[in-house]
């Protein structure tokens, strides 16, 4: 029995170990949150190449802080809302077509991004941690700012709720009631550029989509109501961070990839049940 | 051909009233989106609301009014690709009512029904006419048009008639209407119309 216990408590007996689960939560939550909305309105690739925009600005904040991690959170946030509003401004003007714009602006950024980062010499460490995150480097200082602003996001999503999803379900009627359809659009851009800037440390940016969309994805199998599936994804999103962690401390593979790793299981567990359980009952 | 102008909604300059209604065609409605019927009513409410609220007591009462008038009121927990397509037409109407709209607009709002669920739609418009509503409805049945409707606004790029059925509804004007497209048949002295309307283009 001791043991058993052991295994479950002994490796968050680490503060290092605390603060990422804290962390793997907290940006989990947030995720499943936002990602409802993404899934829903069908901007996964938007949300891919907004985390790949950030890079650049990481890199800029990282060079001119010869290295320190502390203020890279405000560079990551700054790059994503200049990034999100960019594009959405350049797709909806350009003769080009939305998603070839994104695939663009995207890769390009990318590309500027490592670039930047090489000329550093510990260049591959540190390259590795802001793709596919850092969980176990979060500090108590992370900690604070990632807890703020995932409170504000909840906050905004809970207050324009049903401008969110009016405007996501049928934007004439929105337009008739009055609302203004582009202000929430921008704000749900802002809130998605937000998440980005919060999911970095933990996910890093190339896997940051998984986080956004998968858990959301899962949780749109299992239910038919907006609130049930927001409040399913930030369970199956949370319930992953933890199991992730397990899975990184003991067979020592990155935390990122392993919290992904268990998003995607839960979704292909799920998706195989579900189909399952429908050709069942269409016998 | 003027190209510009401005509408006025029972005397009201534009953006002074929310009291129109638009009804969308079911093809532009994403079924699977995690709402059910209750919840797209309430969205019609949005604008009645406070900013940062939730609905109220009375918000739910109207809703519950307004399925009540479509008859949905026993579905009103399903999820919205559960309907059948008349179903899915009385909900948007409830939603409108929801919204107290005074003008609802529809496009096409038969098209797809089968008899008995295009019957319980029209039906649904009789009730809203005594409920003093006004329903403009966009359709390519003339049949209908002239049975169910008490005005018509005959329309081919430009007004061709406006009025009564019996008033806009003559061969002369028809043909000016859908000009190839209609054919004229003599049977037994009746004069019969028929729209040719199976393979026209997308200009109307």
């Amino acid at each position: 029995m001791d043991a058993i216990i052991s295994f479950f408590v002994q490796p968050f007996s680490y503060a290092f170990m605390q603060r990422g689960l804290i962390a793997a939560i907290l940006v989990g939550i947030v995720c499943a949150v936002v990602g409802t909305f993404i899934v829903l309105r069908g901007m996964a690739f938007f949300g891919d190449a907004l985390a790949h925009t950030i890079l650049p600005g990481v890199a800029v904040g990282y060079l001119v802080s010869g290295g320190a991690r502390e203020t890279l959170f405000w560079w990551a946030l700054g790059t994503s809302v200049v990034a999100s509003l960019g594009i959405s401004a350049l797709s909806r003007n350009s003769k080009i077509k939305e998603d070839t714009a994104i695939g663009i602006i995207f890769a390009g950024m990318f590309a500027l991004g490592i670039a930047l980062i090489s000329t550093v010499r510990s260049y591959a460490v540190d390259l590795s941690h802001f793709l596919f995150g850092d969980v176990l480097g979060v500090t108590s200082g992370n900690l604070w700012t990632i807890g703020i602003f995932t409170g504000f996001i909840l906050l905004v999503v809970l207050a324009f709720y049903k401008e969110f999803l009016t405007v996501s379900f049928d934007p004439i009627l929105a337009t008739t009631l009055r609302m203004p359809v582009k202000l929430i659009n921008t704000a749900l851009l802002i809130l998605i550029a937000i998440t980005v800037a919060v999911a970095m440390q933990t996910v890093g940016v190339a896997l940051m989509v998984a986080m956004l969309v998968t858990p959301a994805a899962t949780a749109s199998l299992l239910t038919n109501r907006l609130p049930k599936m927001m409040v399913l994804a930030s369970i199956i999103a949370g319930a992953s961070g933890l199991v992730g962690l397990f899975l990184s401390y003991y067979l020592s593979i990155a935390s990122g990839a392993a919290i992904v790793l268990t998003c995607t299981v839960v979704f292909a567990v799920t998706w195989a049940l579900k189909s399952f359980h429908s050709s069942q009952s269409r016998l | 051909m003027p190209t510009s102008g401005e509408v006025q909604v029972y005397g009201n300059k534009p953006g002074k009233h929310v009291c129109i209604a638009y009804i969308p065609q079911r093809t532009q409605v994403d079924w699977h989106f995690p709402v059910n019927v209750s919840d797209v009513v309430m969205m019609g409410r949005a604008a009645k609301m406070k900013p940062f609220s939730w609905p109220s007591h009375a918000d739910y009462q109207a809703v519950n009014q307004a399925l009540d008038t479509v008859e949905l009121r026993n579905l009103a927990k399903r999820q919205i690709s559960e309907l059948s397509g008349g179903q899915q037409q009385r909900m948007f109407i409830a939603r409108a009512l929801a919204q107290e709209a005074e003008l609802i607009m529809m496009d096409e709002p038969l098209s797809g029904l089968d008899t008995p669920s295009q019957e319980g739609v029209l039906a649904l418009l009789e009730t809203l006419h005594q409920k003093h509503v006004t329903v403009m409805v966009a359709t390519h049945d003339l049949d209908q048009a002239s049975t169910y409707f008490d005005r018509i606004l005959l329309l081919n790029h430009r007004i061709i008639g406006f009025g009564s059925p019996k008033e806009v509804m003559t061969t002369e004007r028809l043909l000016k209407a859908f000009g190839g497209r209609l054919k004229i048949v003599d049977a037994n002295g009746d004069t019969v119309l028929m729209d040719d309307n199976c393979c026209h283009g997308g200009d109307d």
